[in-house]
């Protein structure tokens, strides 16, 4: 009885505990999990997956899609897209496995089924139409890709502080762009969160990945590295990101790409955007990015980093305005 | 009550800083024993223990030790982080100079990141089998850890990530969940240890792979924390 009485508490407080696996516990939920969150289904590598997606204007409007970055959703753009809204049919959605877009296996991601998935998007929103594309970080590297693949298709091409397009910039550059040491609080800190919170599935894996948004092992990219600009996000895809670390390769067996392998067939003008404080920056741009493009212009946003649309919004926007077309 | 007994009490109320482990104490020839380490595992923590040993005896049990232990995580971002362990240790003999140091701890610890706080509870099991001899012990190093039990209060920037889900404004999820959660919290750490001992003191150094099982088999992930090692250095000295 005395024994009985000492578990009793312990069956209790095992009862009333939810499991950390309950959807919304951590991060919110994707759409295969919330049919009320705006999707579109995609089928991309074989497989149908369902992907959230906003669009923004008329859609008799000339198509314009963004393309967000790493670690990151497409919520911090939405500025950018009711800006363009008036002249554009702006398109922007979170690409496989971020957001809150359907979470994907590892073998649906390569850089050829991150193509394709533009593709299937184009197929939705612009079937018959060249597309505007812009592309921030991550998503700077996907335009060039894409238009280095597709150059027909393309109708203007923008970039905002783009990573490094090819295997050898970002080999140069990569010490200068991630610190990780131990005297880096955050870089603990992310260890540390491993005590409590096992990666044991995406959810765990997720609610991890979003810390890095407020670390300071990207520093170089903002004016004042301890304290980064807000960049709010409804999810960063965890699982993703470590699977397009695998597909890029990284620094000690090398990186393993490149985004302008037949970008000298897209003939137009590339405008890219650099801040002028960020590690991928104006200077970086300059010197690394510009060349790769047969016409490229390099615009310095001064007093930004490379989360120059929440930092200096309108002088983003005039340079952005001042480049497409339908302005 | 006598006052070795207080001392005992006093002592074992220690808080415990960092995730080390130290029953090599049980090679000392005292019954006090203190020490103090650094360990990685792959975040920087230092320890304090406290282990009180009973007499030793021959045959298969040979010494039983209480202890204490408080963890104290280095270059922590976020308030005070503590990892308070108790637990007690055993010196099995099996034959000769091949004996198994045994570690069972229950830990009470508090983490505290961008995401939110976090206290958690679980049990960690220590087992080193191997050559003691009469100064060196040299042992495989093998742990479980199993953290099953978790409170999470988020922070304002986990609760951010839920505003604006919705185009209408409403739905279902409109903020992370806080409160006690039960999880799959596996840590399986495979490792050598080496220990010099004297009969008041000893340093035992700990190295070795960890693992956290997870669906994805993900051993290494250095931009959010994740590198597959650990290791340890301990100094222990017998007071009394």
């Amino acid at each position: 009885m005395r024994h009985l009485c000492l578990l009793l508490p312990l069956l209790f407080s095992i009862y009333a505990c939810e499991s950390l696996d309950t959807i919304g516990a951590l991060v919110p939920p994707t759409v295969d999990q919330d049919r009320s969150l705006p999707s579109v289904a995609v089928n991309v590598a074989g497989r149908q997956r369902l992907i959230h997606v906003r669009t923004f204007g008329n859609p008799s409007n000339p198509p314009l899609f963004i393309l967000h970055g790493s670690f990151t959703d497409t919520r911090p753009y939405r500025n950018i897209c009711e800006s363009l809204a008036d002249k554009y049919h702006v398109v922007i959605w979170d690409q496989r496995g971020c957001g809150l877009s359907e979470r994907i296996t590892e073998e649906e991601f390569t850089l050829e089924t991150a193509v394709e998935e533009i593709n299937a998007m184009k197929n939705i929103y612009a079937p018959n139409q060249k597309v505007t594309l812009i592309g921030q970080s991550w998503g700077g590297g996907l335009a060039t890709l894409y238009t280095s693949k597709h150059p027909e298709k393309v109708a203007q091409l923008l970039l905002i502080e783009p990573m490094p397009l090819t295997a050898q910039d970002m080999q140069q550059l990569f010490s200068t762009i991630v610190q990780f040491g131990y005297d880096n609080g955050s870089w603990n800190n992310f260890a540390r969160h491993g005590q409590a919170l096992s990666p044991r599935d995406h959810e765990q894996l997720d609610y991890r990945a979003m810390m890095i948004l407020r670390s300071t092992m990207t520093a170089s990219y903002h004016c004042d590295g301890n304290n980064p600009p807000e960049w709010p996000i409804h999810r960063v895809g965890g699982f993703l990101e470590y699977v397009r670390n695998q597909r890029l390769g990284n620094p000690l067996s090398g990186f393993t790409y490149n985004f302008t392998d037949g970008i000298q067939n897209y003939r137009d003008t590339v405008r890219i955007l650099g801040g002028a404080c960020s590690s991928l920056g104006y200077k970086m741009q300059l010197q690394y990015s510009k060349s790769h493009f047969p016409s490229a212009e390099v615009i310095e946003i001064q007093n930004a980093g490379h989360r120059m649309n929440m930092e200096k919004f309108d002088d983003v926007m005039r340079a952005i305005k001042s480049f497409l077309k339908a302005y | 009550m006598n006052s070795r007994f207080l001392i005992l009490i006093a002592l074992l109320g220690l808080p415990r800083l960092g995730y080390g482990q130290n029953p090599f104490g049980l090679l000392h020839d005292g019954h006090h024993i203190v020490s103090v380490g650094i360990h990685a595992n792959p975040s920087l923590n230092a320890n304090a223990d406290y282990l009180f040993a009973f007499e030793q005896k021959d045959g298969t049990f040979q010494r039983f030790g209480l202890m204490t232990q408080a963890n104290f995580p280095l270059f922590s971002q976020q308030g005070i982080d503590f990892d308070f362990r108790i637990g007690a240790g055993a010196l099995v003999g099996i034959a000769s100079n091949f004996k198994a140091l045994m570690l069972l701890t229950w830990n009470f610890s508090r983490t505290a990141d961008v995401n939110g706080q976090y206290f958690h509870t679980g049990l960690k099991i220590d087992v080193l089998p191997g050559y003691y001899g009469t100064n060196w012990a040299f042992a495989p190093h093998l742990s479980l850890s199993y953290q099953p039990f978790i409170h999470i209060e988020h922070s304002e920037y986990a609760k951010q990530a839920f505003q604006n889900l919705y185009p209408s404004g409403s739905g279902s999820f409109t903020a992370p969940k806080n409160g006690w959660f039960y999880q799959t919290h596996l840590m399986i750490q495979t490792g050598v240890s080496v220990a010099y001992f004297q009969s008041t003191w000893s340093l035992n150094l700990t190295a070795g792979f960890q693992h956290q099982p997870n669906r994805f088999g993900l051993l290494l992930f250095p931009d959010l924390g994740m590198l597959p090692f650990y290791g340890g250095l301990n100094f222990g000295y017998s007071v009394l």
